[in-house]
């Protein structure tokens, strides 16, 4: 049985850097006052998105496709809610999508397995 | 189907690591018990303060207007001398508001005074007395346990009668019904014909416990109740559809009116409203929430590395049973989420042991400060979620790491 070595270009760790940064600052805004104003169940909605993003990283990290297939998931969840709370950030959308388009071009080198 | 087997036996997995090794699995989660312990424990406290604030601020009246001297809010450059010489609110402006306003459906005054009053050997030191006009249950909700409430001719005419609240009344005659019964005040005898139902301590000092109400017509026989002294204010209430905004336009006109002042002249009163307290209280909360998000944000922190220790020495420990699992034709994902599974529910023990302890403190405060403290149900899933978001991200690692275990070499690391 061959087994197939998936090396992460450079861009993708600076894609995982930022991303696990964004991700440790974005963690304390979970139990944030602002955000406990939004509802009594967006923390915990929130909560659980921040923590499926974490592991999307590890899984770009990893070079794995579901990183990138975890990350859009997140997006788009992120994004629905955002809207249905009338509170979405234009520049977190845009930089998310521009994130996105940059893994798709990658996402057939990528390795499918867990 | 499948999925839940595995869910039982990470949890069973999860269980008997707490069990076999009590001591370090405990100081492991401790990070997170004091975490969530923190965090919790401050949203509870401030959370029950804003709460008893704002119960506090709706007692004073909603949709009512208070004219006053004085503003109740004011910023750095706050021009005191000017407020000094304004004139105090009169009865004769509260009529005269009532008289000409469409806008108004009450409009009372008010005057508070300190008074010790008797009946009998008994009395109370430092009562607080309330004089007021006509329409004075039209401004403030309140309820009457004992007798009644002021009729309009009591009032316009100064009868000696008063309504006591529900301190005086437990004082003067241990909670029975006071009605019919005389005290003394200025050396008159003043019949009280009710008493208030409870309505507990105000961090405002407006609770009609402790007061003594008494038509303001009969009061000012005795003390001038237009002087700094008696606090004197004019309460109005808008009818119903009335906007507080278009109440306070219509005011601020009349008031001017009323007070013959030149266009152009500074308002020489102060119309307060209880959104303006209610805009400053937040901002105050706003402040203490923060200060506990940093401090149980840290705490987390540190848990969350403790629980991700414990994962890594807990994968290293079954390294040789993982072997095992995967030559047996287990799955990657199948021991990813087994040992996801077990941190979850690691950290979801520790928070759960911080929500028990935040109860417990509250249970202890509450009957010991006369402050009822609530562990709100928003705040237990906050803490179950912050416990399980930690346990998610401290223990994926470990358990992606253990999942990617080579079988053969796993087996081989146990001999």
């Amino acid at each position: 049985m061959g087994y197939t070595h998936y090396t992460r270009p450079k861009s993708f760790t600076v894609v995982c850097v930022v991303g696990f940064l964004l991700v440790i600052l974005g963690m304390p805004t979970v139990f944030s006052p602002d955000t406990r104003k939004l509802g009594d169940f967006y923390p915990a909605l929130y909560g659980a998105l921040i923590s499926l993003r974490f592991i999307g990283y590890i899984g770009l990290w990893h070079y794995k496709r579901w990183g990138v297939e975890m990350f859009l998931t997140t997006f788009v969840a992120q994004v629905i809610v955002n809207l249905l709370l009338t509170s979405v950030n234009p520049v977190g959308v845009i930089y998310h999508v521009f994130i996105f388009v940059f893994l798709l071009f990658h996402y057939k080198k990528m390795d499918r397995n867990l | 189907m499948i999925f839940l087997t595995l869910l039982r036996e990470s949890v069973v997995f999860a269980l008997n690591a707490l069990r076999v090794n009590r001591l370090r699995t405990l100081l492991s989660l401790l990070g997170i018990t004091i975490g969530i312990f923190a965090i919790i424990a401050v949203f509870t406290a401030v959370d029950s303060m804003e709460r008893k604030v704002r119960a506090s601020l709706e007692s004073l009246g909603e949709n009512v207007i208070f004219v006053q001297k004085w503003p109740w809010t004011f910023g750095p450059d706050y021009p005191w001398w000017k407020y000094m010489n304004r004139p105090l609110p009169r009865i004769r402006e509260t009529k005269e508001i009532e008289e000409r306003s469409e806008s108004v459906d009450a409009a009372v005054f008010n005057g508070y005074i300190r008074k010790t009053i008797f009946y009998n050997s008994s009395f109370v030191e430092n009562a607080q007395i309330l004089s007021t006009t006509k329409g004075y249950e039209k401004v403030k909700d309140f309820d009457v346990q004992f007798g009644r409430f002021f009729i309009d001719e009591e009032v316009e005419t100064g009868k000696p009668v008063c309504i006591i609240g529900s301190g005086i009344g437990a004082a003067l005659f241990n909670g029975e019904d006071p009605t019919g019964r005389e005290l003394r005040l200025y050396g008159q005898r003043v019949t009280i014909i009710g008493q208030f139902a409870r309505e507990g301590e105000s961090m405002f000092g407006n609770s009609l416990d402790n007061m003594v109400v008494l038509p303001a017509d009969f009061t000012q026989k005795y003390v001038d109740l237009e002087t700094d002294q008696v606090t004197p204010m004019i309460m109005v209430k808008g009818k119903n559809g009335i906007t507080a905004e278009k109440l306070t336009d219509e005011l601020e006109g009349l008031m001017r009116s009323v007070r013959r002042l030149k266009p152009g002249a500074d308002d020489n009163f102060s119309l307060n409203e209880v959104s303006l307290l209610t805009s400053q209280t937040e901002s105050i909360f706003r402040v203490f929430g923060t200060a506990g998000w940093i401090i149980g944000a840290f705490s987390i922190l540190v848990g969350g590395f403790g629980i991700a220790n414990i994962m890594f020495v807990s994968v290293k420990e079954r390294t040789n049973q993982i072997g095992i699992q995967k030559a047996l034709g287990a799955r990657n994902w199948f021991i990813l989420v087994q040992f996801l599974v077990e941190s979850v529910v690691l950290c979801i023990i520790g928070g759960i042991i911080g929500l028990i302890m935040v109860y417990i403190g509250t249970t202890i405060a509450s009957s010991m400060l006369d402050f009822e403290f609530v562990l709100t149900s928003s705040n237990i899933i906050l803490g179950l979620t912050i416990s399980a978001m930690i346990g998610i991200i401290s223990g994926f690692i470990p358990s992606y790491s253990a999942s990617q275990l080579d079988p053969v070499e796993a087996i081989r690391s146990g001999i």
